[in-house]
């Protein structure tokens, strides 16, 4: 696997500063419920160059992003923070993220949302007295994505 | 007080009583809330995690809405307020990056100028309208009612950018609990993530996560959980129904988005909040301080 | 420029590989046969060893050589070795010019030897350049008071003091609270032997009270100190105990019959004590002190007093100032812990049950607060499961990055004493690491397992208070089995980091030394002078200068002492004649220098010119840079001198040059500790060492614009820390108008920079440089090169018009 190297330093400069003390395991809600899935452990493989390894496992897909991590980390290294740039990195690598991941982003490329209005729903708006949704402005977005090679990555989505 | 309203796609697609508590209570307090033409998800931040750049943009291309309209954005989700603030936040910061994303929006009409700011509602009612002139408005005190106030992790955190309150010992959602004339409970694990973003990669995690989290919820003897985000109310109202606990039971721990527990306290009735659409029932909370009616 | 043939001498140092591994020294000596006035050019491997100061001392005599160079170290480094080896050479030190091709050359560019090696050659020619215009001069000496100022009485500054009054020297020793003993006093016991602290520290306690040499000032502080090595004029204020501590005898009487108690900071406010008091049973003086915003005034003491026969108390006491002069000042001003509250998931100050490491001492000691029985607060019942957490705001970006050192000790000492009187208790040790590096450290780290107390690794991320119980559970990684772990105790000991005490800026300020990124006392040379400040005569002992355990502490105090007696065995002390001096015939009689100079070294009478009184000055060049008819000179530091290292230093390319003036102190040394860390960073600075940045006249910046330079550095120490006092804010008023002045001459005002910097700040420097360079090679040489052009005419104006 190629990986260029500006990647991985731009995560190795913070990452490199761990020294291991836990405190990203000890809030993290994932690693309370779930044995296999270790934060600390995850620095550790980069730190010991097991980029591959990282980058093809389930491991970063499953952070919950909730950044006590991050925020409680003493060597500052910003674990929520990496495992974004980890995700990304992976996913310009020809790595197919979760199906969570790629449901989502084909109804965002479709609907510009997370979800489709169902009609209990609707009925539900009418009966608060709430509005009708406004459509999103899907050309736009879908606009913006070509502009950002997006677009490329949602083709082979849509197959 | 004027604000473009973002909504997301959670509330006003799954969670719709949410949507209509929160602008009950701000209409009784003169605060008027307009509709953002063409806005779009906030996006979401599994978009984050596979291109950062088309989620900046497409993130980017909300704000100038707001900024068209001349307005500051008031969200009701913690996730859309995390990524409209980050990305405001780093664009006014960043000219480079500006720029780039600006290169993108133009192709639309559009430019980022990074005029409007970004509130949550939970800092425009303690912030804004002001926790004395909430208290003022109680009419009805939620005497006896014990809560686990549940922040969520993008209220709080990375404080370094969302600068709401103390990431550690916040005290904002507290307080506005405690003016409600409920007792806002310590429990451990307070600050924990609800498991909500995990929960669609992996179910089960999701619910034990949040199985973990009511497990001390009900140790520390509250009645009802506050939540303040339409992600943290599907982890605990709904995915709760599929929790279990060791001895097989369900934990039956009630769920309210804090709106509607503000508006009981101002005497609105419970019939009138459309709590019978929650999936856990709310029934045994309003029976413990008499306002089942 | 003297009349008599120049013959200089150039050698340039090895330094073995440090220095030639990068810059080729021999291309470097060859190079420096042509500059004018070099008759003699060599390299070799250790200048400063024996043969190579022989080397230079046969060539002195052989060619009659009467200027010396060193291209080697940097010259806070070694420039006294080599004055001393020139004057034995039979030349006048002065007549001697360093170099600097080590820190600021080989050690931070080693990445591009041939750049380095035109460096040097450019930072040689600098060097030969000034040596061409340096005059001999004579070192003052100046009278050596043969009396030590002590501040701070912990075990430290008691050691320090005892010391030199055994070798028999006067002693201030100044404390700042009623009593000495400091944080020492207040422990059980001490690591690893398990000592009684106050019983090994009671005696010398009273040592210093009853040594004849020895002048205790309690309840004071020094609140100004003038003068310099050998002369300082210090100025003490003692507060007023309203007791007379001559007629008390500390016997008590007063403070039983005294109706008021609050909390005693001595038992960590566990345990009370009264209005009038002594802080613990053995203070040093034993007399008592009424703290009148507790004090009700009722006069029960005055009474209970005279009943004694005594009359001690006196509510009309004033404050006291006395003056004193002293030789040296050893500053032992020892260290503070970090506020528990600020790590906020602790919960320190929220949950009751969790308390610090000097809570668990005070109550563990069987003349505490609670005589020796460990409680919880919350509920006073002794806990059966205790944990202790260490580095609480330490080696945390988000508190202190720093290892506080002895905490690890202390926390392992705690856990072993309650595990020793209360064997049943069930103890544990949350650790990351466990730093157990002195005689008998590890051997106690051992002896602490085989008690059954229980080491986790692992760091807490949050530990909540359970409101029915107190019980405290700690959340974190336990790292051995890597599993998250709850671990449910009745009591959490916090074993937080020491920090700088407090004052410590104000003090720093006072002395004019600096402190370091931690905020500590920041020493000469962090290995070869560790308890120097690099202001001569100052000295550090013990947690001041950074978190010590005892020990050490003691070593450092009495190597303190054994610093100023160094000084003080002599009779008059040399100071480097780096001084002021007024021409009187350039002397347009304006006044200006006198409302400069912060030591009150220059006056002028009424129609007469300026003069300087040569021991006042302290040699920041100030009054000759704001002297508008250019009538002061600086010893060794002369226009001449100076503008001649601007000439040699933009001699080649000066439109990719970075022409910067760094003050010895701050930026000078901090530009040095770039090249010490091994910082690498692009080769374009050309330095100039100038003993303040106040030196620093707009004709320098002027001159170094017209001889094409790229960018202009002035740099010097932060506000508030310059070794002169006023030196940086007269240096800034005056350079600042030049950004817009240069400006209308035609010259990006980026291409200036004004740079605040000190000495333990290596990093910075680097970075800076590196954004120098990055501005220049935006700029391109060309525009750079028009720019200056273009500017020529308008400077040329200014330097006619003297500024």
């Amino acid at each position: 696997m190629e990986i260029p190297q500006g990647a991985k330093d731009e995560i190795m400069e913070r990452a490199r500063y761990c020294f291991g003390c836990g405190v990203c395991m000890g809030g993290c809600p994932v690693a309370r419920v779930n044995e296999g899935f270790n934060p600390r452990l995850l620095v550790r493989e980069l730190i010991l160059e097991n980029w591959e390894e990282v980058l093809t496992g389930d491991a970063i897909w499953l952070c919950s992003q909730c950044h006590l991590c991050t925020e409680n980390c003493p060597q500052g290294v910003g674990l929520s923070e990496l495992i974004v740039k980890l995700r990304n990195l992976a996913t310009s690598l020809g790595i197919t993220p979760p199906k969570s991941y790629t449901d989502k982003i084909k109804l965002m490329a479709r609907t510009g949302r997370l979800a489709l209005l169902t009609a209990p729903t609707a009925r539900a708006r009418r009966s608060l007295g709430l509005t009708e949704m406004e459509e999103a402005e899907v050309k736009e977005i879908r606009k913006l994505a070509k502009g950002t090679g997006f677009e490329t990555f949602l083709a082979d989505l849509e197959g | 007080m004027d604000y473009a309203l973002f909504l997301g796609c959670m509330i006003p697609l799954r969670l719709p009583y949410m949507e209509a508590s929160a602008r009950e209570l701000l209409g009784r307090f003169d605060v008027e809330l307009v509709e953002m033409p063409g806005a779009s998800c906030c996006p979401e931040p599994s978009l984050r995690s596979i291109d950062e750049r088309t989620w900046m943009v497409l993130a980017a291309r909300n704000l100038t809405i707001a900024e068209e309209m001349g307005l500051d954005i008031l969200t009701l989700c913690n996730g859309c307020f995390e990524t409209l603030k980050t990305v405001n936040v780093g664009l006014k910061k960043d000219d480079e990056l500006k720029e780039e994303v600006n290169e993108r929006l133009r192709e639309v009409g559009r430019e980022y100028v990074g005029s409007v700011e970004v509130k949550h509602i939970v800092e425009v009612l303690a912030n804004e309208i002001g926790l004395e002139g909430l208290a003022e408005s109680v009419e009805e005190p939620l005497e006896g009612l014990r809560v686990a106030a549940h922040y969520g992790c993008h209220l709080l955190r990375p404080m370094s950018i969302l600068e709401v309150d103390d990431p550690v010992r916040p005290v904002l959602l507290d307080q506005l609990i405690e003016l409600t004339g409920a007792t806002s409970v310590p429990y451990y694990k307070k600050n924990l993530c609800c498991g909500a973003e995990v929960s669609a990669t992996d179910s089960e995690i999701g619910k034990d996560i949040v199985g973990y989290k009511l497990g001390w919820i009900e140790k520390a003897g509250a009645d009802c959980v506050a939540v303040v985000c339409p992600f943290c109310m599907l982890q605990y109202d709904v995915t709760q129904r599929l929790v279990r606990k060791e001895t097989g039971e369900r934990f039956d721990i009630p769920v309210l988005y804090y709106p509607e527990m503000i508006l009981l306290a101002m005497g609105v009735k419970p019939s009138d909040l459309a709590l019978d659409h929650h999936r856990t029932p709310v029934k045994p909370a309003l029976e413990k301080i008499g306002r089942s009616g | 420029m003297n009349s008599e043939e120049l013959r200089i001498g150039v050698y340039v140092c090895h330094c073995g590989l440090n220095i030639a591994a990068v810059v080729d020294c021999a291309e470097v000596a060859e190079a420096s046969k042509s500059l004018p006035g070099v008759v003699v050019s060599k390299d070799y491997r250790y200048m400063c060893s024996d043969p190579g100061q022989e080397m230079i001392k046969k060539d002195i005599a052989e060619h009659d050589l009467n200027r010396v160079v060193v291209a080697a170290c940097s010259p806070r480094m070694h420039e006294p070795t080599f004055r001393k080896c020139v004057e034995a050479g039979g030349i006048n030190p002065f007549l001697f010019e360093m170099a600097n091709i080590r820190e600021f050359d080989s050690w931070c560019h080693h990445g591009v030897p041939e750049e380095a090696t035109e460096k040097a050659k450019d930072l040689v020619a600098m060097a030969v350049a000034k040596a061409r215009y340096l005059s001999p001069l004579e070192t003052l000496e100046v009278p050596v008071t043969p009396a030590s100022l002590v501040i701070g009485g912990g075990v430290a500054g008691i050691h320090t003091a005892l010391d030199l009054a055994d070798m028999g020297y006067k002693v201030y020793l100044v404390e700042r609270s009623s009593s000495i003993g400091g944080k020492m006093a207040a422990l059980d016991k001490t690591f690893p032997t398990l000592d009684c602290s106050i019983c090994i520290l009671g005696p010398k306690m009273v040592e210093v009270a009853q040594h004849p040499n020895i002048e205790l000032m309690t309840y004071s502080e020094v609140t100004k100190v003038e003068g310099y090595i050998g002369n300082f004029h210090v100025t003490v204020h003692t507060r007023p105990r309203y007791v007379d501590e001559e007629q008390c005898n500390g016997c008590g009487e007063c403070a039983s019959v005294c109706p008021i108690e609050v909390p005693n900071r001595y038992e960590e406010a566990l345990g009370p004590r009264k209005a009038i008091y002594v802080e613990f049973p053995q203070a040093i003086p034993l007399r008592y002190t009424i703290d009148r915003d507790a004090c009700i005034e009722c006069f029960k003491c005055v009474d209970a007093c005279q009943e004694q026969g005594r009359d001690a108390i006196n509510f009309n006491m004033e404050p006291e100032e006395v003056e004193i002069d002293v030789g040296t000042i050893t500053v032992a001003t020892g260290f503070d812990l970090y506020d528990p509250r600020k790590v906020k998931q602790y919960g320190y100050g929220i949950y009751p049950n969790v308390v610090t490491a000097m809570e668990i001492e005070r109550m563990v000691n069987a003349a505490g607060p609670t005589f020796g029985h460990v409680v919880r607060p919350s509920d006073r019942r002794q806990p059966e499961t205790v944990a202790f957490v260490t580095c609480v705001g330490s080696r945390d970006e988000k508190a202190q990055i720093y290892c506080s050192g002895f905490c690890c000790m202390y926390t392992l000492k705690n856990a072993v004493l309650l595990k020793d009187h209360f064997p049943e208790m069930d103890i544990y040790i949350v650790f990351l690491d466990m730093r157990t590096n002195f005689k008998g450290y590890e051997e106690f780290y051992r002896r602490a397992r085989g008690m059954g107390i229980k080491f986790i690794r692992g760091h807490p991320d949050e530990i909540f208070g359970d409101p029915e119980t107190g019980n405290l559970i700690l959340s974190l990684e336990d790292l051995s089995s890597g599993r998250p772990i709850d671990l449910e105790v009745e009591l959490v000991v916090l074993s937080q980091a020491a920090v700088p005490s407090e004052g410590t800026k104000e003090l720093s300020q006072i002395l004019t030394v600096s402190t370091d990124t931690s905020g500590f006392f920041l020493e000469s040379h962090p290995k070869l002078k560790p308890m120097d400040a690099a202001t001569d005569g100052i000295y550090f002992a013990g947690s001041a200068q950074g978190p010590k355990d005892i020990p050490y502490s003691v070593a450092q105090a009495s190597a303190a002492a054994s610093r100023s007696a160094r000084v003080m065995s002599h009779d008059e002390w040399e100071i480097d004649p780096i001084i002021a001096y007024v021409d009187p015939e350039k002397c347009v009689k304006c006044g200006v220098c006198t409302t400069k100079c912060p030591y009150g070294a220059i006056t002028i009478e009424e129609g007469e010119p300026a003069v300087v009184t040569p021991a006042k000055c302290h040699g920041c060049g100030t009054c000759v840079a704001d002297c508008p008819s250019h009538a002061i000179t600086q010893q060794h530091f002369t226009d001449a001198q100076i503008m001649a290292q601007i000439d040699a230093g933009l001699r080649e390319s000066p439109e990719s040059k970075i022409l910067g003036f760094l003050c010895n102190w701050c930026s000078y040394a901090g530009a040095d500790l770039a090249g010490i860390s091994r910082h690498q960073f692009p080769t374009n600075l050309r330095p100039i060492r100038v003993m303040c940045s106040g030196r620093v006249k707009r004709e320098f910046v002027y001159e170094a614009f017209l001889k094409g330079a790229g960018m202009v550095m002035v740099s010097g120490c932060h506000f508030a820390d310059c070794h002169y006092i006023t030196g940086n804010y007269n240096a800034e008023k005056r350079i600042k108008p030049l950004f817009n002045i240069l400006e209308r001459a035609g010259i990006n005002p980026k291409r200036l920079r004004l740079e605040w910097f000190s000495a333990a700040e290596g990093e910075y420097y680097a970075r800076i440089t590196r954004e120098m360079v990055a501005l220049i090679e935006e700029l391109g040489e060309d525009q750079i090169r028009a720019e200056n052009e273009k500017a020529k005419p308008f400077l040329e104006k200014l330097m006619r018009r003297g500024g």
